[in-house]
Formats: structure tokens, sequence, C-alpha cells
């Protein structure tokens, strides 16, 4: 069931970077700012700490901070000719997808 | 008793005094005169520094699944004279244990199709199978075509220069398989090598951090703050592992225990 929370001024869909700057300068005008992450709760400690933050198969080359295409995925085509796809999700670091 | 699980039995017998002792009983004992049985007991008996005799244990693939694998990855990247190749390094370990985990299970892969057999490379791995499977059906056809076409040979016992012409007919899709294309098993063997090579080396390959050592790559180290202002130095830490910073730590907190002080 949808859950109804309190209206603000401006919504970011995915907390990023630019997402960042843009929550700073609408909230410095005065507006409120609610920015929407989607995937589990994250940290900086534990989740980004050291030295599990260094494991590049984890991370790089699993891709183990993306949403998980076993989840939800997407469909994708190249031309309009072409039939859309689903991402199944790397076998290995070399797919070009 | 064939050399892979000679091997196993050699890496696990774990105590550096047993490891430096069997060698010499290998090449006393009677043997086929392999060139992969050669390497595998020298292998051994050079493996004191790079193993303690864990992680040496196949857990996915059986002993011949894992003959093929570990000669493949072995001229995909192969030894030179400064430093091991694959094999050294234990990929196939590193292989092993991603396929009989997650990874191999396809665990965090969308596996409910459509399964278009024409769909370009661009649209990205398309195939049925998880990992795991992928590697168990392609091992099987690629083994059986070469026992075809090499006089009943397995892909181990041919010289390096087949073993080549055959991954480059496997890269190339001038070998057929009958489920499976090729090259998206041959771009998978090459990418899980890589991997296994240059991954940390608590994920069972990279032993001895042989692949960090030989590019210069320093490792799970978090803080260079003491070192900016030192110039014109060479780099000469010791690469640093997963695996090593959870040991210091567990020595600390040994250390902790022992004064009292928690």
């Amino acid at each position: 069931m949808a859950t109804r929370m309190k209206p603000v001024d401006a919504v970011l869909i995915g907390g990023g970077l630019t997402a960042a700057v843009l929550g700073k300068e609408l909230a410095e005008a005065g507006h409120s700012v609610v920015a929407l992450e989607r995937g589990p709760m994250r940290q900086t400690i534990p989740d980004f700490q050291s030295p599990g933050m260094h494991d590049e198969l984890k991370y790089s080359v699993r891709h183990s901070l993306m949403e998980d295409v076993s989840v939800q995925t997407l469909s994708f085509r190249n031309f309009p000719h072409q039939k859309a796809l689903p991402k199944i999700g790397r076998a290995s670091c070399r797919e070009r997808v | 008793m064939d050399s892979f699980s000679r091997r196993n039995l050699l890496k696990s017998a774990g105590l550096a005094g047993a490891a430096a002792a069997i060698p010499a009983m290998v090449s006393a004992a009677p043997s086929n005169g392999s060139q992969a049985e050669a390497e595998n007991a020298s292998a051994a008996s050079g493996a004191s520094g790079s193993t303690d005799g864990l992680g040496s244990f196949l857990f996915f693939f059986n002993t011949e699944e894992a003959r093929f694998v570990e000669a493949a990855v072995d001229r995909l990247i192969p030894p030179d004279d400064k430093w091991g190749g694959a094999k050294m390094a234990g990929v196939i370990y590193f292989i092993d244990r991603q396929l009989a985990g997650g990874y191999g299970a396809g665990a965090h892969m969308y596996l409910d199709g459509p399964w278009d057999p024409n769909a370009p490379p661009q649209q990205g791995y398309q195939l049925r199978y998880p990992p795991k499977e992928l590697y168990r059906t392609a091992i099987g056809e690629i083994r059986a075509a070469v026992r075809d076409g090499h006089n009943n040979q397995e892909f181990w016992d041919l010289s390096p220069d087949v073993m080549d012409k055959v991954l480059t007919g496997l890269e190339h899709g001038d070998i057929q398989l009958k489920s499976v294309p090729s090259p998206v098993f041959f771009e998978t063997l090459l990418a899980n090598t890589i991997e296994g090579y240059f991954a940390d080396p608590a994920y069972g390959g990279n032993r001895d951090m042989v692949a960090w050592r030989m590019i210069g790559f320093p490792g799970a180290y978090a803080q260079y703050v003491g070192l900016v202002d030192k110039y014109d130095l060479p780099y000469a830490r010791e690469p640093l592992s997963l695996a090593g910073v959870a040991a210091e730590a567990a020595a600390a907190d040994d250390m902790q225990h022992k004064s009292g002080s928690l």
C-alpha cells in the first residue's frame, strides 16, 4: 500500500552528485527538499569503510552497489528495428553491456 | 593417482616440512611422465611460500574439468622467466569458488528469458545458463570436440601450440559447440582468468600477490597521508591484501585480549 508522506517543495529522484548540488541550492533558497534513493540503507560506516571498500572485484567488476537485475531488470535495444532484450547481468567483466 | 589430486594432497599437507619432503617422493614414484604431471609436481614443491594449504580444495569442478580449466588458463596467462602464470597463481581455485557460490548460480542475473539465439553482442549475455552451467556444458562439449579432432587426446595433453589453436578456435567461433556459442564461453573464461589473476588473494587466486608484485599495485591500503610530502622516493611497500588486513586486525585483537585491555 502506498505511504503518503508530508508534501515538500522539491523531490529529487536519485540522490547522486547532481542531486546533492541541486538539493543544496534549493534548500539555501528556502525550499523543502526530499531526495529519493532506492535499495537498502547504506552508511559510510560500515558500508564504505576500509578495507572492504577496496574490493575491486565486488564493486567495480561485479557491480554490487548497482541495482540487482534479478530483482528488477530493464530491457533495451540499440536501433528501432531491433527487439528489446533484458539486461541479464554481467557474466563477465569483458561484457560490453 | 592422477596429478591433480596428488597436487591437492601436497598442498593440503600444509606443513612446510611435508611439502619439502614429498616432491622427492613424487619424482621417485612411477609416473606416466606427462608434462602436466612434471609441472604439477614442481608447482607443488615451489608452493611453500605461496600457499599454506588452505583453499586448494575444489568445490565445483570435478577433476577432469579442473585439469581442462587449469591448462587453459595457463595458456591465457602463461608464466615467464620472472613471474608465475595463471596456474601458479591458483586461478583454478578462484574460478572454482566463484562457480560454487552465488556468481556461479547466477544469483544476480535476470534469468527469466526470452532467450534470443540471434541477439547481437551489443545486447550482452543472452544465454539461459548461469555461469556454472555455462562452464560445465561448454567444457564437456569442448573436450569431446578436442578428442574427436586430436586422436582421442584430452585438451590438457596437447602441446601449448595446439592448445592455443583450440583456444583461438573457441574465441573466433571456428569450433562449433552444440549448446553454447564458443566465443561466449571463451570470453567468460578469459574474463574470469583475468579476475582470478588480479583480484585480491582473499578470493583464492593471485597467490602470493604475484600479479600485484608484477605490476606494482599496492593493494588495499587506505591511508597515504604520511606519504604526501615525501618526494622522489621509490614506493617499495609490500602489497596488502584484504586477507592481510583481516589477519593484522585479528592479531591486534589478540594482543588486546592478552593484555587484558578489552
